[in-house]
């Protein structure tokens, strides 16, 4: 059996999926996934890969990938002798130890040499990134930074190995990547006839997703039943059921325009009958997916800070909706909540008639509930056919600048920084950029240095300064006289004791961090309220449309 | 030449283990480091690069000025394509020749690959699973005392999802239709006024409409 070619790895919050060019690679005893708990049996034995079926009686470990995103090393567990704390990555090597031992057993060996390519929430730093490959490495998968893709850009992918555009004119592509806990928007630039090069121009995320819509659902059902849930024998066990039927209206108003509910009389009593609409719940995902669309709106005015001559943030800002939409081909549409129909609507009334609003894999709507390759599969069949494209991480420069002198040497620039901290870009003025300089880099007074260029791309760097090329550019070291700029649209300069240098750095651009979209909205538009996610339905569970 | 191979199979090797897109500069002197003569290098330059130019293997970008050529581990090209291809006609033997592996390798894995055993393992799963569910969901509603309709609602709801389209509904009158219906105690003429005992079902594929079960119906 042939398994050279490209495979994938989603390490998800709550989900982990393995996946070939041929198609999802089957992980669970009767899921296409393998759950991402972890628990510790009656024995103390650590168990990955629970699901909240197996009636697990010890403590349960959910959300670890949520560790690295906060750079928390500890998890906090409740066992028989009292809470301890446990090491996050430890919990996560053993599930992606037991990933790639199930993969195995379906003849995907995922250990071999760069066998596989894993996916990162966009926002991740150098340091989220090398903790995952480090956690990756532990568990017997050897990749590199160059072999982490953005989520977003795997949906992207998937739509791309799907549609097979014509490339040759170059496509503007906004992912829209809204799962249970997280909304991702990308705007990605795909170029180049048959070496399709991927670049992220913008990444923004935001936590208005499917899990606080289930939470506004449950409450509009309340509101229906004219009931207060507290004030019910045993609001718990109603709370619970609520929880389900909003999910259960969610996923059948996908395809249905009317939802009975009929809860038990045991948690209820007699109000327990009503019918929810699809009106009804397009008028309560109203105000999340109007933030949703200013992440969408801010991803597309971020990206213009990508451009060759770029305008100055208050400038970005002004520009109308209108031009900031018509240059955008098609939207694609990943994570569970594609499923839902109002999302694609939405979309297709914000963008104008000519860009495509299309899902990153073939079944959306209309669709098994759990078939083996639902639009929650997008990302992992994206990082399975990722080696079919050319450079794709190529936003923030994949690559660590040094100046060395004599036996000593700084990191000017580690790879992976974003260039530009997000409270700047939209508040700050025109001069944009990374910066170091020698009292940053405690450089000595005098003495002749190089900087040294290392990149995890794999590829040929093509970066230049003065006319020459960045790795080995000579550098004059007198009186700390120093400062290395990068900007967004990829312009180098150097300052030293000898005079001051420009040149490129060519095919990247640049994102900013998770809470930009919130700052950008609240700059560009009136917040709307937050919906906020109460117990229990910010509750971690397995189902299609909370990945 | 030092090499009795294949001149092909030494630079696909080459750019195998190059890993990045190499011009033809670059591939000629490693082709001579390995051993190659220079003489023979360049004779057998022009034929290599025309077979590279079609090699499913190998990503050829750039234009005519710099060519740079790279080597992926999975032709950007599919079985099907593959297919496609040879049925237009007009490819070099050659070329030809590595379709028809491509095409023979794919056959291979799906007939014994556990990959493709577990998809349709999962694919059965997932039926049933939808089966389940629709079983538990008509229980916990009977048990809630929803109404009938409601009931009926929520199956038909469900099994849409899984792309059946309910036809006709029970209960409900109609004119009989050989082709649509299945008569229930006996024949029934053609247009006859008829009353649906059971709905049928049709399957929405991606390849058009398939009929699990005609709607039941006497007169």
């Amino acid at each position: 059996m042939d398994n050279h070619d490209g495979a994938g790895l989603d390490f998800g919050t709550t989900t982990t999926l393995v996946a070939s060019t041929n198609g999802i690679v089957t992980l669970g005893e009767s899921t296409s996934w393998m759950s991402s708990l972890v628990g510790y049996d009656e024995e103390g034995q650590l168990v990955a890969g629970i699901s909240d079926d197996d009636g697990f009686g010890g403590p349960v470990i959910r959300s670890l990938k949520r560790h690295i995103t906060a750079g928390e090393a500890k998890t906090r567990i409740d066992g028989p002798d009292g809470p301890r704390d446990v090491a996050a990555d430890d919990l996560m090597v053993a599930i992606l130890r037991k990933a790639v031992r199930r993969a195995a057993d379906k003849g995907r060996d995922l250990t071999r040499d760069r066998a596989v390519r894993i996916g990162c929430p966009a926002m991740w730093d150098g340091r989220q990134r090398r903790r995952l490959l480090g956690i990756a490495e532990d568990a017997g998968i050897r990749v590199g930074l160059a072999d982490l893709i953005d989520e977003p850009v795997a949906a992207g992918i998937a739509w791309l190995a799907r549609k097979r555009p014509d490339t040759s004119v170059p496509h503007r592509v906004v992912v829209f990547d809204m799962g249970g806990g997280t909304l991702d928007v990308a705007v990605l630039d795909v170029r180049g006839f048959r070496a399709r090069d991927v670049s992220v121009l913008a990444a923004l995320g935001s936590t208005v997703a499917g899990d606080a819509l289930d939470a506004a659902i449950a409450a509009d059902i309340e509101e229906i039943l004219g009931v207060e849930v507290d004030s019910l024998p045993r609001p718990a066990r109603a709370r619970g059921q609520l929880a389900d039927t909003a999910r259960a209206a969610k996923i059948a108003l996908s395809t249905e325009t009317e939802f009975p509910i009929a809860l038990s009389a045991r948690a209820f009593g007699s109000a327990r009958a009503a019918t929810y609409t699809r009106k009804r719940l397009e008028a309560t995902f109203e105000p999340l997916m109007s933030r949703a669309e200013e992440t969408v709106i801010a991803a597309l005015r971020t990206a213009r800070l990508t451009e060759q001559d770029p305008a100055s943030p208050a400038d970005i800002r002004r520009v109308p909706l209108e031009t900031l939409l018509a240059g955008v081909d098609v939207v694609v549409l990943s994570g569970g909540m594609a499923r839902v129909p109002y999302v694609a609507a939405r979309l297709r009334k914000l963008f104008p008639e000519h860009t495509a609003i299309e899902p990153a894999i073939a079944s959306t709507t209309g669709s098994t509930v759990e078939s083996v390759e639902g639009p929650e599969c997008a990302v992992v069949l994206g990082l399975a056919h990722a080696g079919e494209y050319g450079r794709i991480n190529m936003y923030r420069p994949a690559l660590d600048i040094f100046l060395e002198w004599e036996d000593q040497s700084r990191l000017v620039y580690q790879a992976y920084t974003p260039v530009v901290p997000p409270w700047l870009t939209f508040v700050g003025g025109s001069n944009l950029r990374f910066s170091r300089n020698g009292l940053d880099l405690d450089l000595p007074k005098t003495g002749n240095g190089r900087l040294r260029v290392v990149s995890y791309t794999g590829e040929r760097l093509r970066a230049t300064l003065g006319g020459r090329g960045l790795d080995g550019f000579p550098v004059a070291l007198r009186e700390q006289t120093f400062e290395f700029s990068l900007y967004p649209n990829g312009r180098l300069r150097m300052v030293d004791g000898v005079g001051e240098f420009e040149g490129r750095l060519d095919d990247w651009h640049m994102m900013v961090e998770q809470d930009h979209a919130e700052r950008v909205a609240q700059l560009v538009e009136p917040r709307v309220p937050e919906v906020r996610v109460e117990y229990p339905f910010n509750m971690e569970r397995v189902d299609p449309y909370s990945r | 030449m030092t090499s009795r191979t294949d001149p092909l199979s030494d630079v696909l090797g080459l750019l195998q283990r190059a890993g990045e897109p190499w011009s033809v500069a670059q591939i000629k002197k490693a082709w001579e480091h390995s051993g190659a003569r220079r003489s023979d290098v360049d004779e057998s330059w022009p034929r290599v690069q025309k077979r590279l130019r079609h090699h499913p293997y190998v990503l050829v970008e750039g234009d005519l000025q710099v060519l740079t050529y790279r080597f992926v581990a999975r032709p950007p090209l599919s079985a099907a394509d593959a297919l496609d291809a040879i049925e237009h006609g007009g490819l070099p033997a050659d070329v030809r020749a590595t379709y028809i592996d491509l095409i023979r390798d794919a056959l291979r894995r799906s007939a014994v690959d556990p990959e493709e055993a577990g998809r349709r393992r999962q694919a059965r799963i997932d039926s049933l699973r939808a089966l389940a569910e629709l079983a538990t969901e008509v229980e916990e509603l009977v048990s809630n005392e929803a109404s009938a309709s409601a009931l009926v609602q929520r199956v038909r709801g469900r099994v849409k999802r899984s792309g059946l389209e309910p036809v006709d509904r029970a209960g409900e009158e109609t004119t009989y239709d050989r082709t649509r219906h299945k008569p229930i105690g006996g024949r029934i003429a053609e247009g006859a006024d008829v009353v649906v005992v059971r709905p049928g079902y049709i399957w929405k594929s991606d390849e058009g409409d398939v009929v699990l079960s005609k709607p039941v119906v006497e007169e």
